[in-house]
């Protein structure tokens, strides 16, 4: 036992007591939770970009790639670290006043940012989305977002065995920098690539495909709308040696659903598949087992209640309560970036995306993934 | 009081339309302009509390500074309560998704608790406007308004209980809701709607409360230990400027001479357009230049604030004028007036109803 001596400031009892004290303090002083919180919009007097705790990004530029997809490439501030091909972050824009925040991977290699400071998203414009048309129309270089820091763990396993990806429309994003990052190792001679789009005009990244085919990529363009859906035939097709390779999957929760249940039949072990769901799990597909014939919903803090018969489609509690009229503080609406969460006070939820019941007692929930399963009480 | 006659429920649900069309018109134009404003208002707010804490401490070296200072402070109380904390807390920007400017979280620099506020404030007095018996802030349940409360003799003396009032009103409204749930004194009531248990109440008061009186009487003042005094001195003034300045505008704007009182029978199945003509009637509005509007927290606007409590209080004056017009229309009165004219006429209500009326005399 020879490092008995222990620096009292990084001790963790210590410091989290302090931080303690210093939350409490800025509480009483302040009526704030932080004393950053205070602040912020005495140094937005002069920086009305500046956000506590939030880290700025510079748009470089808008480039289009087709009639509705598009790259935005940003600049980070130096408070973004960095992050592993195939992870995704939360944007935030403030669009007329009103922040909101999605959920995107970043289709650009980690080899890219390093060499030039910037990151790509590539977007699809969303028809009825918020914020996705407006980045592509209104948005201009030179504007302020927000990041959070990269996370997920769609990223490369292991760095020896053959691979095959497949993506289904913006589903790419999350593969392509781990093609570009990776295209000088071995196992890149046998990768293979199974991108599904909805028709020619929409063959996103044709160029960068070309170019790692030269590195030894095989791929293949499948149009859902001539050839149909994933299916066993395309899979087939292409790829003889399924059980032999590691699975990358991206897209859309139906298309990684089916494809998962297409790769079991083909005695692909589980563990070799890695997948991406684009947005929570749906709902449809989850099986709620419910306690009561009638949920009740009381949102305390508004003095208003809800309920409805058991039967129907489960929803979550933020949807629930938008559609009531209040307005939760939300973000990316798929679990990633804590902003709805609400204090329970009672009752039993099941969480989409953990799939699993809460006891009934007080808790902090995430609304965006909380499905009630009996009489739930809210302070909201 | 003013004679007329209350229109049928048909002309009011074309008053209704109109109104809502006025909410809507709002509404479309509410978005970057307001959240900008918010922002910059609540930055110069906390230079004002700032600046009025350090310059109160360098009274020592000329008491003119110390006078500067507790006017800032009381400045930065007045915008906190009024037209951030107020206004925030009637979810007037929650649509701004911002987690530190939002009605759930946002609190104010006041000894009464947020939540509590909120709870009886949103709920009770917005729907039951002027209801008696019902909405506890017709009076505070100290003051004898109208007719519809029998006459005491206490009520003699209902000026001076108005001006203690006054002096203590953050007292008043973080004692407001533990005084409905008989929290320390009294019978408690057979139902009660509290929607958290009597012990939270409790916890939740003497929390906040403790935090306020510790920050301004206890934690700066030792912090500035050799002019203490001078600076619990400065915080209570400060404190009491507050205290006096958004009770006298809480008072113009639903207790001047016009303003109607309800029994609960007539609100019974109210339409939309009965409960708008209530909040009219329940109200008044002071008239002033802008300043003055965002010092009342545009409560000067009570007629608005009460027909549309989450729309964006800066909307209120440009809406007033057309809620005008609407009112001239159906011929319903629309009680307004410059401030000092709306305060007489507070003050001669509360001096009328302090003596018996006739019929009762």
């Amino acid at each position: 036992m020879n490092n008995q001596k222990s620096n009292i400031l990084s001790n963790p009892t210590v410091t989290r007591f302090s931080l303690n004290i210093i939350q409490k303090l800025a509480k009483t002083l302040t009526n704030t939770a932080g004393f950053g919180i205070y602040i912020e919009p005495i140094i937005q007097l002069a920086l009305p970009n500046w956000k506590i705790g939030k880290i700025s990004a510079k748009i470089i530029d808008i480039r289009n790639e087709s009639t509705n997809i598009y790259t935005l490439v940003l600049k980070p501030s130096s408070k973004w670290s960095t992050f592993n091909a195939g992870q995704f972050i939360q944007l935030s824009a403030e669009i007329n006043g009103s922040l909101i925040t999605r959920t995107f991977s970043i289709s650009s290699e980690p080899a890219y940012f390093k060499a030039s400071g910037n990151i790509e998203l590539t977007i699809r414009s969303q028809e009825k989305g918020l914020l996705t048309p407006w980045l592509r129309t209104s948005a201009r270089p030179g504007n302020t977002v927000y990041l959070s820091q990269a996370s997920g763990d769609f990223t490369l396993k292991n760095n020896q065995q053959k691979k095959l990806f497949i993506a289904a429309g913006s589903g790419i994003t999350a593969i392509r920098p781990i093609l570009k990052q990776y295209k000088n190792e071995t196992w890149f001679k046998e990768a293979q690539l199974l991108f599904y789009v909805n028709n020619r005009a929409e063959c996103l990244f044709l160029e960068d495909l070309n170019t790692l085919e030269s590195c030894g990529l095989t791929y293949k363009y499948i149009y859902s709308e001539e050839s149909g859906r994933i299916c066993q035939q395309h899979l087939n097709d292409f790829c003889d040696d399924l059980s032999d390779r590691e699975i990358y999957l991206c897209g859309p929760p139906k298309m990684i659903e089916k494809t998962n249940n297409l790769l079991k039949e083909n005695k692909v072990p589980e563990a070799n598949i890695y997948f991406e769901y684009f947005g929570p799990p749906p709902l449809k597909s989850i099986n709620v087992s419910i306690d009561d014939e009638f949920i009740q919903v009381d949102y305390l803090s508004s003095n208003k209640q809800v309920s409805f018969k058991a039967n129907s489609t489960p929803i979550t509690l933020l949807d629930m309560a938008e559609s009531e009229g209040l307005k939760p503080v939300s973000g990316c609406r798929t679990g990633v970036c804590h902003q709805c969460i609400c204090k329970k006070k009672q009752g039993r939820v099941f969480n989409i995306k953990t799939k699993e019941y809460s006891d009934s007692g007080s808790e902090e929930i995430q609304l965006c993934l909380s499905v009630p399963v009996g009489h739930v009480e809210l302070e909201l | 009081m003013q004679n007329f006659s209350k229109p049928n429920k048909e002309t009011l649900d074309l008053f209704a339309e109109e109104l809502d069309q006025i909410r809507s018109d709002t509404m479309s134009k509410v978005g970057e302009k307001d959240a900008r404003y918010i922002r910059r208002l609540i930055g110069i707010q906390r230079c004002s509390e700032i600046f009025g804490r350090i310059i109160m401490v360098l009274g020592f070296i000329n008491p003119v500074l110390w006078i500067l200072g507790v006017l800032l402070l009381a400045l930065a109380k007045i915008l906190d309560n009024m037209e951030i904390g107020h206004n925030v807390m009637h979810g007037q920007y929650d649509w701004m998704n911002d987690p530190n400017i939002n009605s759930r979280n946002f609190e104010w620099d006041i000894a009464g608790d947020g939540s509590s506020w909120k709870r009886y404030h949103n709920h009770e007095h917005h729907t039951y406007t002027n209801v008696i018996g019902k909405d506890r802030d017709f009076g505070y349940g100290i003051l004898r308004l109208s007719d519809d409360l029998p006459w005491k003799p206490k009520n003699r003396f209902q000026f001076l209980h108005y001006l203690g009032l006054s002096t203590l009103f953050e007292w008043g409204v973080a004692y407001h809701e533990v005084a409905a749930e008989r929290i320390f004194v009294g019978k408690r009531r057979g139902s009660s709607s509290l929607p958290i248990t009597r012990k939270e109440l409790r916890n939740a008061f003497f929390s906040k409360a403790g935090r306020q009186i510790f920050k301004d009487y206890i934690f700066f003042p030792l912090l500035c230990w050799p002019v203490a005094l001078q600076v619990v001195i400065g915080n209570l003034i400060a404190n009491v400027i507050r205290n006096f300045w958004t009770s006298t505008i809480i008072f113009c704007g639903h207790f001047t001479e016009d303003v109607h009182t309800f029994q609960p029978s007539e609100i019974k199945n109210e339409t939309q357009g009965q409960w708008y003509y209530r909040q009219i009637l329940g109200s008044s509005n002071i008239t002033g230049k802008k300043w003055f509007h965002i010092l009342t927290g545009h409560l000067s606007c009570q007629i608005e604030h009460h027909l549309y409590p989450d729309v964006p209080a800066p909307h209120y004056r440009e809406m007033s004028i057309k809620v005008q017009n609407v009112c001239q229309k159906y011929d319903i009165p629309y009680n307004t007036g410059s401030f000092g004219k709306q305060y007489l006429t507070v003050v001669s209500r509360i001096l009328k109803y302090s003596n018996p009326s006739i019929t009762q005399a």
